[in-house]
């Protein structure tokens, strides 16, 4: 029989499992450092959809995306039991694994710069119907309004370079600028959005 | 830019480099600018903080990207990669084999644990340790040593059917993890322990998105870790089974 607890007794833990609720992503990610094949299968349903977004955001290419995304979840594997939810969001850590190895294969394979025409869809809001589309959207709604207030230059520069996978030769190539006004325009728009996004964690 | 000429730490050094770590966040330098920055940032724990700083803005920017419908056999090729094949059969350019192999026992023997424990009453007793490099594929940082305790049980219904296993770790970020043979897609399952000292505390409660959302893990704090038994309920408080830990 459960008795009714006071709150402080209570264990710290969420109350109840929403989907696509970030707050227990540690506790799944301690099953999959523990083995278990369905915390796998969950954690790669909840965070696929995102994972693989961004692989074909950056890699533009279906089966080199694929590879990127299963690649991200077998690493997250094997980091799993050092994931520390202190300092970023389970889907956070992910995303960053998938950046990190969409851009060494595109470094690898050294592909032609991504037209600026193609900057309106790596911004386009989602269409797919994820399981953490809610919490997602409300850190992207953020995240979103931060760039908006960038420049245009700038946050050309810095969505080229952080989803397009460029360098900054790259974008001074795109962009037809010197490479000193390339770098200026990555440099200040990162720096204005870190202002301005730790601004709003302030704020409160 | 890093002039060499100056001393590796000193204020100029710093301000120099300082002038490129958003540039090194993004990953936007070329080669011979990254291996100057680098060799900076192994000597200055300042920058190294201010480029982890960076880092975690350009991380926030990621979510930007449009998600997309996965592959369906995202899953499946992942739990084939590790657990099934374990990391020889990972894709190609997996990680070294070195620091996994071992951790690849420990990883099949608590699996091991967990499926015993679903056939044998009383559950296994052990201590579990995992090594993994910290980070994830960033430059290479300290090692971390995770331990866990890990205690099983078998959760069995009044009518004595078994219905599912419980498994609680304790160690560095204590959880729990509830499965159930079979579950009811939209019921609010209630999870509580019995501790040491006999009372019963409420650890929270689970919804069922679907009939195959069987797996419940859920962070715990030290009143329960050191549980004697865990105990499932249904709607209303009724307890639905129970599992003694071991
Ligand atoms: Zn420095």
């Amino acid at each position: 029989m459960v008795t009714a607890l006071p709150r402080s007794r209570r264990a710290a833990a969420p109350a109840r499992r929403a989907p696509g609720a970030a707050s227990d992503d540690g506790a799944l990610l301690v099953a999959i450092a523990l083995g278990d094949e369905e915390a796998t299968r969950a954690f790669v349903h909840r965070h696929g959809p995102q994972v693989f977004g961004l692989a074909m955001t950056l890699c533009r290419d279906r089966s080199l995306a694929e590879d990127v995304a299963q690649r991200t979840f077998e690493r997250a594997w094997r980091h799993a039991a050092s994931f520390d939810g202190e300092r970023a969001s389970a889907r956070t850590w992910l995303l960053t694994i998938t950046r990190r190895l969409a851009i060494d294969e595109l470094r690898r394979r050294r592909p032609s710069p991504v037209a600026p025409d193609d900057l309106t869809a790596l911004l386009a809001p989602s269409t797919a119907d994820t399981e953490g589309a809610g919490l997602a959207g409300v850190e992207r709604a953020r995240v979103t309004a931060a760039l908006a207030e960038l420049p245009d230059e700038q946050r050309r520069a810095v969505v080229m370079a952080a989803l397009g996978g460029l360098s900054a030769r790259e974008v001074a190539e795109v962009e037809g600028v010197p490479l000193g006004t390339a770098k200026t325009r990555v440099r200040l728009g990162l720096r204005k959005l870190r202002a301005t996004l730790s601004r709003e964690v302030d704020d409160g | 830019m890093v002039d060499e000429g100056r001393a590796p730490t000193s204020p100029e050094a710093c301000a120099a480099v300082r002038e490129s770590l958003e540039l090194l966040a993004l990953d936007a330098l070329d080669a011979a600018e990254e291996a100057a920055v680098r060799a900076h940032l192994t000597t200055c724990a300042g920058c190294r903080a201010e480029l982890e700083r960076l880092t975690d803005v350009v991380a926030e920017l990621l979510a930007e990207a449009p998600a997309l419908v996965a592959p369906a056999d995202l899953a499946d090729r992942v739990v084939a990669a590790t657990l099934a094949g374990g990391p020889q059969a990972g894709a190609a350019g997996s990680e070294p084999a070195a620091g996994v192999r071992a951790r690849g026992g420990v990883r099949r023997w608590v699996v091991g644990a967990v499926a015993a424990a679903a056939l044998v009453a009383g559950g296994l007793v052990g201590a579990v340790v995992g090594r993994a490099t910290s980070g994830g594929g960033e430059a290479a940082g300290p090692r971390a040593e995770v331990t866990y305790e890990v205690r099983t049980g078998t959760l069995v219904a009044s009518s004595g059917v078994e219905t599912g296993s419980v498994v609680l770790t304790a160690g560095e970020r204590p959880t729990l993890v509830m499965r159930l043979d079979h579950v009811a897609a939209g019921v609010a399952y209630g999870c509580a322990v019995r501790t040491t000292d006999g009372e019963v505390v409420e650890v929270g409660s689970w919804t069922p998105a679907d009939t195959t959302d069987t797996t419940w893990a859920v962070p715990v704090d030290d009143a329960v870790v050191h549980a004697t038994e865990v105990l499932l309920t249904g709607p209303g408080g009724l307890t639905l089974a129970s599992a003694a830990l071991t």
